[in-house]
């Protein structure tokens, strides 16, 4: 205020209510490991258990002295021991060496076609969350249907026509993926597209896309990370099933799902056959979860109640 | 009419819902001229953000402007498509809304927020970009704009994030700043700063339209104010005569019910009744039933704006009544 008694506000608010000084310091909040650590031990050792299992898939040839295919007749289905710690197969293979080999089609088959139906789903989603109105209907009445179709016949169906393989395998899951990614990505967009910072943009002059690509997938990721963890556990069982049933991997490439399917003969004699992989697919599928709500609790509150 | 920057004549924007046609804004005019900061005050859902939503083109569906023209410098707004728009808004039209705490993506580093207006509107490299927004981020006020430039949206106090959005709204330098209560969410001592930044920009020469349901905020803002009924403007004249001279039952009891350290009385007047449903209007003046000066006529038939003065027009059968006489 000046001596004159007026209340001259310009003046006021460079100065005497405190501008120039800095404002409140907010806290920096804790990162998003440091409140994994603190509330979600579990998922903590998740990541370990899903590091060791990818760090075997990647130098399995460094960690067995045996070939994941070499035959050896004269050790036929040995219980296991020091030499095979997890026993040997009908033909004499060793089956921790087969899982460690089987691991990276495991781990490749749950990671690959996840990440390619959350890109489709996303993108799927993001369209038609944003423009509304017929496309909406359009895309959303697609994806129930992918959805209500019992996925396992459906991917079972395009294995048929296609063959086995990976790289159909790949293709089959992203196909039956996408839907549930989309309807997922599409509510959060909805929620998105009203919010005050979106419409703020709008009113500043940005054009559609780039809200988008720059104001709403942003948003969307602490979700879709989410989705995405939950998600691979999903589609390292459907690998499993797939090849259990003859239609995904091929012999002699080793899948644990194969392994299952081949120790299955022997589940009297050698059980280890069968209950290693199961173990092995057991282990890395918990770890997926426990990690994925680990994640949902910090990353995503909206979705804690659920 | 050369210093004109926004003309609305005879607006109309309505709402086509289940139940009918809501008219949000009827007849509405309102001109803004170069440097002048003009109020528009009302209560809730009186109309007022519909006016400026109309402006910047952002009716949202079912609504629509059914007619009425809005020229800003000269170019009719409410013919363009969808693409012009977009390079008018943020660069010859911006606005400032209600909430700064969610107005920012929280993703982005407001520096980039800021910038972001920028690149979209014009070709410039991205120093001449940041060098902009560091500027415009200086003279709304921000201490330390280079380390608040990295700063995200959770990181700066209320009052920084308005000037944050601000500073988006005015980066551009645009012609006119459309402020929807933009000092509602924040506290006293803010609100007070962010007056004083509007009142500065208006000083420099940009046309500010301050919607506040606030009187105290208009009347320290505005040179020019519009008072809103149910869609309609009641009563527009200075500031200065509105106040002094408020003419409609409306602006009355609107003035009435502003707390005051200086009054005497120890209850606050209030004006019974609600806004009338938008959808459902009363065939008369819309203030009518709530009205206590109501007479005959007022219930049959809608009374037009007549001048009482050259800085002074309400729209009632009161005064139409003393000026036939």
């Amino acid at each position: 205020m000046d001596p004159s008694g007026n209340f001259d506000v310009t003046s006021m608010a460079e100065g005497e209510l405190g501008l120039s000084s800095p404002s409140v310091v907010y806290e920096e909040p804790a990162s998003v490991w440091h409140r994994l650590a603190r509330n979600h031990k579990i998922s903590i050792v998740s990541i370990v258990v899903i590091l060791l299992f990818v760090l075997g898939a990647i130098f399995a040839p460094l960690l067995t002295p045996y070939e994941y295919d070499a035959v050896s007749l004269s050790e036929r289905l040995m219980p296991p021991s020091p030499t095979h710690l997890f026993g040997t197969d009908e033909v004499g293979r060793d089956v921790l060496t087969r899982m460690l080999y089987g691991s990276r089609m495991s781990l490749i088959i749950g990671i690959v076609p996840t990440m390619l139906s959350m890109a489709i789903g996303t993108l799927i989603g993001m369209t038609a969350g944003y423009f509304g109105g017929k496309v909406d209907t359009i895309i959303m009445r697609v994806a129930d249907i992918v959805m209500s179709f019992p996925s396992m016949l459906l991917a079972m169906v395009v294995m048929y026509t296609l063959g086995g393989g990976t790289f159909n395998v790949f293709l089959t899951m992203a196909f039956v993926g996408w839907a549930g990614v989309a309807r997922v990505v599409r509510s959060e967009t909805l929620k998105l597209k009203e919010s005050e910072y979106v419409e703020a943009a709008r009113i500043m002059g940005v054009r559609r896309f780039r809200i988008i690509a720059r104001h709403i997938l942003p948003n969307c990721l602490p979700t879709i990370i989410v989705l995405f963890t939950l998600d691979i556990p999903a589609a390292i069982l459907t690998e499993s099933s797939l090849s259990f049933l003859g239609m995904g991997v091929q012999p002699p490439s080793a899948s644990w799902g194969l392994m299952v399917n081949a120790g299955r003969a022997f589940l009297y004699h050698a059980p280890w056959l069968c209950f290693a992989p199961c173990l092995a697919i057991m282990v890395i599928v918990l770890a997926f979860n426990y990690l994925g709500d680990g994640l949902r609790d910090v990353l995503d509150p909206h979705l804690q109640s659920q | 009419m050369t210093r004109r920057t926004l003309e609305v004549s005879h607006l109309n924007t309505s709402f086509f819902t289940e139940r009918g046609e809501v008219k949000a804004v009827q007849d509405v005019s309102i001109s803004v001229n170069k440097g002048q900061v003009v109020g528009i005050v009302g209560e809730s859902g009186c109309g007022k953000s519909m006016i400026a939503r109309s402006i910047m083109g952002l009716v949202k569906k079912p609504g629509k402007i059914v007619s009425g023209s809005i020229v800003l410098q000269g170019k009719e707004l409410t013919s363009l498509g969808e693409k012009e728009l977009c390079k008018i808004r943020g660069k010859d039209v911006s606005m400032v809304f209600q909430e700064p705490m969610t107005s920012l993506n929280p993703t982005m580093r407001v520096g980039k927020q800021v910038q972001e207006v920028v690149a979209i509107h014009e070709d410039v490299s991205r120093e001449e970009a940041r060098r902009r927004t560091l500027q415009i981020l200086s003279a709304v006020g921000i201490p330390e704009v280079e380390a608040r430039y990295n700063a995200y949206p959770h990181e700066l106090s209320g009052g920084l994030r308005q000037r944050v959005i601000i500073a988006m709204a005015m980066v551009m330098k645009p012609h006119l700043l459309i402020a929807d209560e933009p000092t509602t969410a924040l506290d006293a001592t803010v609100e007070t700063q962010i007056m004083a930044l509007l009142k500065q920009l208006a000083k420099d020469g940009t046309s500010v339209l301050i919607i506040s349901h606030n009187l105290g905020v208009i009347a320290q803002l505005a040179d020019y104010v519009y008072v809103m009924y149910a869609g309609r403007v009641v009563e527009k004249g200075s500031v200065f005569e509105l106040f002094d001279n408020p003419l409609h039952p409306y602006t009355h009891g609107l003035l009435g019910a502003v707390s005051s350290l200086r009054s005497q009385t120890k209850v606050l007047q209030t004006i019974p009744g609600v806004v009338p449903n938008l959808a459902h209007l009363p065939a008369g003046c819309s203030f009518a039933p709530r009205c206590s000066k109501c007479m005959a006529r007022c219930g049959s038939e809608q009374p037009k704006l007549v001048a009482v003065n050259p800085e002074h027009e309400v729209c009632c059968h009161l005064k139409e009544g003393a000026d036939s006489l």
